[in-house]
């Protein structure tokens, strides 16, 4: 008997049931003759008392009042057939956060760093593909006169339908007075004036396609509540056919109060287990776990339970896919734009390691935008153009594609503003593998090749302590020693490296320059669950200042991927993930003013659909960016930063009016109010046969239902659409229009948005007649539909994939599509 | 015990709704999921699930282990069923009239340096040690709830604590003194 036995423990205790009066004997013997084994004992009575005395201190919710109601009704019933209803769920945040997750990736990831393959080698391919480079240089050039010069040499399909928006030219009055800000409490004002007329650049000369009737800058509308809908909470429906809930008087509080809240952290939730009824209402995000699990000793046992645990496992937030939402009902889609690039990478890495990427590793809009397209440079005082293109759908040809894409306004090297650079390290000892630190300060060292004379650079690193190994410096010299240095050990405690890192980036602040934290780790800390919710907090209050955030993630075994994104997210950042040298050139190389420098912050998309042209809908991707309609127009509420030069492109996949589908997302038809109820808010009389309307829903695609199972709704086609504002007949050309997609943006250090808004009208495209880059686009969103395993791939498969990518490859200067073409060749033979 | 009756019922649900919740909780990785798995066990002992067992004369705590059980098996399934992933015990939010986030910072530095060290046990020592020492279950009775044997049950115990002691020493030496957090 010595002080490891575990019995020696369990006395220590008191627990004294298990052990043989012979065992006592011999561990009371031991602590009377050994003074060290006493001291163990004491040390694990003191743990022990301190343990009983803060656990319980532990937060402990109470069953909600319904629930403990549904408890009570429950006695002396019998043992019943049909299942307890779940309650509605709050989708609160901290509900949220309180899930922590692993997933179960069996590690061996972690070694094959710089396999991928190489895009010199790419380009060398493509060379020989007869792609010759001088028209690429041309081809990449922003042609700023689109209407003098069509873009036949550009693209080399002859009819482009590639419509191009320039704001450029507009004079922009700024409304009087903060309605932003006002608008709440703000009288109802006439509608918003129209200030200013766009020039439409390239809507007459080469498309002939798509009809353009006429841009509008606005005011910030009256009022951020819609007409006809005032105060209705967001609630989540979460219904059950032919259940009713057991509720008494109890009213369903929670669901007022904290509506924007819910919907803003809202995500839709596949069920697999097919309970496709049930309507998944909240969040599922997770927080990563530490990884000294894998560390630990790993018990023998095999109780229930324990057994389904990877050790060394990366985290992944689930995504389940924004569904058809009817236009009629749902005629607002809003979301935030988004430049993280990190998903394809990630899956890159996977798939490089032979290996199929977790669905929640996917995110499409990632992948999207991990591709720069030829969308041209804004003009004028506006910092992005805005660029729209619909043609059928290449994975349902029955229904119609529209491509969004936005630009921001490239900025020269030498006309970059100067950088006030932090990079804040981790050096814990998780980063000690050779796709980590190594490859951490290769990169690094690219970044300070790029900088000049007037950037400066702190670095900070962090482990079980942090410190400042470098104070802001102008010496590039200096700045690759302290890299060199840097050496990995310890633990992780990310949060008080962060704190000092925007403390320093706040003390050496330059005005009119580039502040960023540029946080470098595996993600992997060990803060609890609340010091990652108020570290986000703290986050988002340090964007305020002008510091912003780049996150970027190393590694594969335990990367933090949800925490990385959340922190990017909140940070007015944007997050990147660097498998090899070559995407570390693309972030700090080739991107970097992208990387840099923020042309535009809290960029918002709202699109509304026109239910005369448009069934149903669906945003491909951006489930983590969706935003409740009223979003929109509150400017308090933060969304996606664009840097200088850097692409953002957004798919609708549009179930055109009149067609049948049977994915649409409908609710059940409500209780306590009849459709017509809000037939005055609606543009049109109510249809014969009118589908519910839950005007409870956030406009976006979010949750609220599930696709029905199999059940084609018929959308009906509406009549003669009235005017909303006067009750006239809105004009031909406007009925025509597919949708109006309104930007909203500001600048970086402004805190009020301005609004742009623009019409699309389909042109019938073909497939055959769509441009390059919307085949590659939709390649892309292909790819990922695939590897999720979407419910809405239709009929994409890896090769008709692949073929749109060909089609779509264009100049290719980069290489990065010709890389995209190898990885669909690895996912096909992973996935077959 | 048979079916209890309201009030029976009401005095359980007040004495272990909530730890039963953070208990759930602690093994979905979310609130919402949790409670639904607590009022399913409550529904059930409500409608007499529990078998009136003849082993262990001590009723109340043989509903106490029952429940344990119940809530942890069905928390389990509800895992298995909407997650390929299983999440890990991780401390909720601890009740605090929300400081700015410097402040939360610092004040969990400590406060919450305790639960930032389990968080780096494995689940099923954290699972043990919470079974102890939050709800002072005996080894016996995790053994029940956990299925483990009361030999396992004491080895999770014993490494947990073990672990628990050598990270505190090496995370923060200065705080280690044991002696003065008893108090």
């Amino acid at each position: 008997m010595n002080a490891d036995d575990p019995k020696f423990t369990a006395h220590a205790l008191g627990e004294l049931e298990d052990i043989t009066p012979a065992e006592r004997a011999e561990i009371e013997a031991l602590l009377a003759s050994d003074p060290a084994a006493a001291a163990e004992a004491a040390e694990t009575q003191a743990l022990a008392a301190r343990l009983r005395a803060e656990l319980p201190g532990e937060a402990a919710a109470a069953l909600q009042e319904e629930q403990r109601a549904a408890v009570l009704q429950a006695v002396g019933s019998p043992e019943p057939v049909s299942k307890v209803v779940p309650f509605p769920r709050r989708a609160t945040v901290l509900a949220a956060l309180a899930a922590c997750v692993v997933v179960g990736l069996s590690i061996t990831l972690i070694f094959q760093a710089l396999q991928t393959p190489d895009i010199a080698s790419l380009r060398l391919a493509k060379a020989k593909a007869k792609v010759p480079d001088d028209q690429v240089i041309v081809a990449l050039q922003p042609f700023t006169e689109p209407e003098a010069k069509a873009p036949s040499q550009i693209l080399s399909t002859p009819a482009p339908v590639a419509q191009t928006l320039q704001f450029g030219d507009l004079t922009v009055d700024k409304p009087k007075g903060d309605l932003a800000n006002q608008a709440v409490q703000a009288p109802p004002l006439p509608p918003a004036e129209e200030l200013g007329t766009l020039r439409l650049a390239g809507s007459n000369g080469y498309t002939g396609a798509t009809t353009i009737s006429g841009g509008k800058l606005q005011s910030p509308p009256p009022g951020n509540a819609p007409p006809g809908k005032p105060g209705v909470p967001a609630t989540m429906s979460n219904s059950k056919p032919g259940v009713a809930l057991p509720v008494t008087a109890a009213p369903l509080s929670t669901a007022t109060g904290s509506s924007q809240f819910q919907t803003a952290y809202t995500e839709t939730r596949a069920d697999p287990a097919g309970h496709s009824d049930v309507a998944w209402a909240r969040p599922i995000r997770r927080f990563h776990t530490p990884p000294n699990v894998s560390r630990d000793v790993q018990l023998a046992t095999d109780a229930a339970g324990f057994d389904n645990l990877a050790p060394g496992s990366s985290s992944f937030d689930k995504i389940a896919e924004n569904v058809f939402l009817p236009a009629r009902e749902t005629p607002l889609s809003t979301f935030s734009i988004d430049v993280d690039t990190a998903s394809y990478a990630i899956v890159r890495r996977f798939l490089n390691d032979n290996q199929r990427p977790p669905s929640g590793a996917v995110r499409i809009e990632e992948l999207l935008n991990y591709f720069t397209y030829d969308y041209p440079q804004p003009k004028g005082d506006v910092p992005f153009s805005a660029t729209m293109e619909v043609a059928a759908c290449p994975w349902a040809p029955e229904h119609r594609l529209v491509r969004i894409g936005l630009k921001g306004r490239e900025i020269p090297k030498d006309q970059r503003p100067p950088s006030n650079l932090v990079f804040l390290i981790d050096v814990s000892g998780s980063m000690n593998m050779p796709i980590k630190l190594p490859l951490l300060k290769q990169s690094l060292g690219l970044l300070i090749d790029q900088l000049r004379e007037q950037d400066q650079v702190a670095i900070v690193v962090y482990a079980g302590n942090s410190g400042c190994v470098l104070e802001p410096t102008h010496d590039k010299a200096a700045m690759r020693e302290a890299i060199g240095r840097l050496e990995a050990g310890g633990s992780t405690n990310g949060a008080s490296g962060i704190q000092l890192a925007y403390q320093i980036a706040q003390r050496s602040f330059i005005k009119g320059g580039t502040n960023r934290v540029i946080l470098a780790t595996d993600g992997d800390w060990n803060v609890g669950i609340t010091n990652q919710e108020s570290l986000l907090e703290m986050i988002a209050q340090k964007a305020k200042s002008g510091v912003f955030l780049t996150a970027l993630g190393f590694g594969m075994d335990n990367l933090n991927d949800s925490m990385l994104v959340k922190l990017a997210d909140r940070g007015n950042g944007n997050y990147a993930y660097i498998d090899t040298l070559v995407e570390a050139k693309k972030v700090f190389v080739e991107q970097l003013s992208s990387t840099l420098v923020t042309i535009a912050k809290d960029v918002k998309i709202q699109v509304e659909f026109n239910p005369a042209q448009v069934g149903a809908y669906r945003l491909v991707g951006y489930e983590k960016r969706l935003l409740a309609k009223e979003d929109f127009n509150n400017d308090k509420k933060d969304a996606g930063e664009i840097g200088a030069g850097h692409t953002v492109t957004a798919l609708y996949e549009i179930v055109p009016a009149g067609q049948e589908t049977s994915q649409l997302a409908m609710v059940d038809k409500l209780k306590y109010q009849s459709p017509s109820d809000d037939a005055s808010a609606k543009p049109a009389p109510p249809s014969p046969e009118p589908a519910p309307k839950d005007a409870e829903k956030p406009s976006n695609p979010t949750p609220a239902a599930a696709p029905a199972a199999g059940a084609a709704v018929p959308l009906p086609k509406l009549e003669t659409p009235v005017s909303a504002n006067r009750g006239e007949p809105l004009p031909a050309s406007v009925r025509k229009e597919l949708m109006t997609l309104k930007l909203r943006y500001k600048a970086p250090d402004g805190d009020k948005s301005k609004l742009l808004e623009f019409p699309l009208t389909d042109p019938g495209t073909t497939w055959e007649k769509s441009s390059p880059d919307f085949r590659f686009a939709a390649a892309v969103a292909g790819y990922g539909m695939l590897l999720r395993d979407s419910n809405y791939r239709g009929q994409a498969t890896w090769q008709s994939v692949a073929e749109w990518a060909h089609e779509g490859l264009g100049p290719d200067a980069s290489g990065y599509r010709t890389e995209f073409l190898s990885l669909l060749e690895k996912a096909k033979a992973l996935t077959q | 015990m048979p079916a209890p009756d309201t009030l029976e019922l009401t005095a359980l649900l007040d004495r272990f709704e909530r730890p039963l919740v953070r208990y759930a909780q602690s093994i979905t990785g979310d609130l919402e999921s949790a409670r639904d798995v607590v009022q399913e066990t409550f529904i059930k002992l409500a409608r007499g699930g529990m078998n009136t067992s003849a082993e262990g004369s001590d009723t109340a705590r043989h509903t106490e282990a029952w429940l344990f059980t119940v809530t942890r098996n069905r928390a389990l399934d509800h895992q298995r069923k909407f997650s390929r992933i299983i999440p890990m015990t991780l401390p909720e939010d601890r009740p605090s009239p929300a400081p700015g986030p410097a402040a939360v910072l610092e004040q969990q530095e400590s406060a919450t340096a305790l639960f930032r060290l389990l968080d780096a046990l494995s689940p099923n020592q954290r699972e043990v040690i919470r079974l102890k020492f939050q709800n002072d279950l005996s080894y016996r009775e995790i053994a029940d709830v956990t299925r483990l044997s009361v030999t396992n049950v004491g080895f999770l115990l014993h490494t947990g604590l073990k672990k628990l002691r050598e990270l505190l020493r090496e995370q923060a030496p200065e705080d280690f003194d044991l002696s003065r957090s008893v108090l």
